[in-house]
């Protein structure tokens, strides 16, 4: 089993600062989401893990080791991240070069062009195919070395939606057989359908993490003309508040009935109380909205309780 | 074993596009170019003199310096173009440890300059014999000579496509490498000469003389590794810089 962990990592490029004391778990078995606006540090964050880039701090190991300690890394890891093809080299000699370079048999060549159905265009240049090939051939070439973890960046880019069922019925299957699965996208609704676990950065810096199920149940929204006097009523009876737009409350830690009752025994009037939760897209822009990272009402889900969930 | 995977990696991405046949293709118009100047060409007297004796064939076709200005971009090329199509990521991923995948690159760029080389001289030396019997020459190099100019002009084929690979590495953008080769080549060592006579010797079109039998100052073994001195220092620069950069 090969759990991903960051741990306080933190990257600069001059100074611009792509990842900023980042720490978070990617666990085996799980399909983990992973979310955020276009330089949010999501790419940086997988190069590094990959031992592509170094980190100015912290740590990213791939089953407690660095990428480049690995013994069989090109078998271990399975990686999409970017075009990385020659537009004039057909897309078998494409997964050929890449099998020579792992040892790989040519004969697993011609079984994941045929998985990724892209046996019928396999001898004509990469740099002719759509999109949705080239993700193909990509995928493709993760798949190779049967690898038990898959660190893949925007990998349904461009597929239809056929390929991105079937990109999601695969990485299910895998992550279900025990693999780690890793995936970054800004495909919110393929996410939402896909991941088990997110992991959302903005900014270089964590925004949450956890069950995408948990995360989604944020909490109650609790609209008042008195937000101050019920975030103490409700305080005192062991909620979590946080302060949302003018008037709004989120509360977390009791129910939505022990909610009204607090209101009403101590007098105050109530405009809404309604469930907060949403689609991962209304989610993903309240915790990107702004400049400063969330304090969010949820708490990241411990691995234990990950375990649990499997 | 993994050096080894990753060599075969490296040639098969050399031979799956069409650089090679582009670089062949020049080969070819040289000779064909050599072949039309022994036809017709004359010297400033109208003579033939350029082609009447075994040294002055030999020097005709001393194809060594042509060799590592061609190899030279052909390794710039083929360097370079890792970088600009992202097919270095998954050769660094097979080898996170990057010194193998770049000794890998080397090695592979090495003999395909090696070849680049052999095939051109071969190349121009049948484009004499071709032509020749247009003229009143005979061929009169002897075998032992044409070996030597084979082997010189495959020798610094692959030193130069070294010292191209080596700047491509550098460099990672191919306009760059390629005017990074033929600054080292072309430009830098006319200028260094005139700057400082003594370098003579130290230049790619004296040192292809001493390596073909045709002449020079230094000796055969000074020559040889002056020329894997032409490549070695690039190639060593490029090496320690890919090990630290981030690949972008």
């Amino acid at each position: 089993m090969y759990p991903l962990n960051v741990d306080h990592l933190s990257k600069s490029y001059g100074d611009d600062v792509a990842v900023d004391d980042l720490s978070f778990t990617v666990e085996p078995g799980r399909v983990t989401g992973f979310l955020g606006p276009n330089g949010a540090g999501k790419s940086t964050t997988m190069k590094i893990l990959l031992d592509l880039a170094s980190a100015d701090q912290g740590s990213a190991t791939i089953g407690g080791t660095r990428y480049r300690e690995l013994r069989d890394p090109a078998r271990t890891v399975g990686v999409i991240l970017e075009h990385a093809y020659h537009p004039a080299r057909s897309g078998r000699n494409h997964l050929r070069i890449l099998a020579d370079a792992t040892g790989i048999p040519h004969s697993r060549v011609d079984e994941m062009l045929e998985l990724v159905g892209l046996a019928h265009a396999s001898d004509r240049a990469a740099g002719a195919y759509s999109l949705g090939m080239r993700q193909r051939l990509g995928l493709a070439g993760a798949l190779l070395g049967d690898p038990p973890v898959l660190v893949l960046d925007e990998p349904g880019n461009g597929l239809d939606p056929q390929g991105i069922r079937e990109l999601r019925d695969l990485l299910r299957a895998r992550a279900a057989n025990g693999s780690t699965v890793f995936v970054s996208s800004h495909l919110l609704a393929e996410v939402e359908h896909l991941a088990d676990e997110v992991v959302v950065v903005h900014k270089g810096r964590l925004v949450t993490s956890g069950a995408l199920a948990d995360l989604q149940e944020a909490g109650t929204l609790v609209r008042t003309p008195s937000p101050d006097p019920l975030r103490h009523v409700l305080e005192s009876a062991g909620a979590t508040v946080q302060i949302r737009e003018r008037g709004a409350l989120l509360v977390s830690g009791v129910s939505t009935s022990d909610i009204g009752d607090q209101a009403w025994a101590a007098g105050i009037a109530l405009h809404e109380l309604s469930p907060e939760s949403g689609s991962l897209e209304d989610l993903f822009l309240r915790w990107t909205a702004d400049s400063k990272p969330h304090v969010l009402p949820f708490q990241p889900v411990a691995p234990e309780r990950q375990v649990a969930q499997r | 074993m993994t050096w080894l995977r990753l060599v075969r990696a490296e040639l098969r991405k050399l031979t799956t596009t069409k650089i090679p046949w582009g670089f062949l293709a020049v080969l070819v118009l040289l000779s064909a170019v050599t072949a039309a100047a022994v036809s017709w060409g004359t010297d400033a007297d109208g003579s033939k003199g350029f082609i009447s004796t075994a040294e002055d064939q030999r020097s005709l076709t001393a194809f060594g310096a042509n060799a590592m200005i061609i190899a030279g971009l052909f390794g710039a090329i083929a360097v370079s173009r890792e970088y600009g199509h992202g097919t270095v990521v998954p050769t660094f991923l097979a080898a996170p440890r990057r010194y193998q995948a770049v000794l890998a690159q080397y090695t592979a760029v090495l003999v395909g300059g090696a070849v680049l080389g052999l095939v051109g001289a071969g190349l121009t030396a049948a484009g004499l014999a071709a032509a020749l019997p247009t003229t009143s020459h005979g061929f009169l190099m002897s075998a032992g000579a044409v070996i030597q100019v084979l082997a010189a002009s495959t020798f610094m084929g692959a030193a130069g496509a070294v010292l191209g690979a080596g700047i491509g590495a550098t460099v990672r953008n191919m306009g760059g490498a390629v005017t990074g080769a033929v600054l080292a080549l072309l430009v830098i060592p006319p200028l260094a000469v005139q700057l400082v006579p003594e370098a003579i010797s130290w230049v790619p079109g004296a040192l292809v003389h001493v390596l073909s039998g045709v002449g020079g100052e230094i000796g055969m073994l000074t020559a040889v590794l002056v020329v894997a001195l032409w490549g070695l220092v690039p190639a060593v620069i490029g090496l320690a810089l890919v090990q630290k950069r981030d690949i972008v």
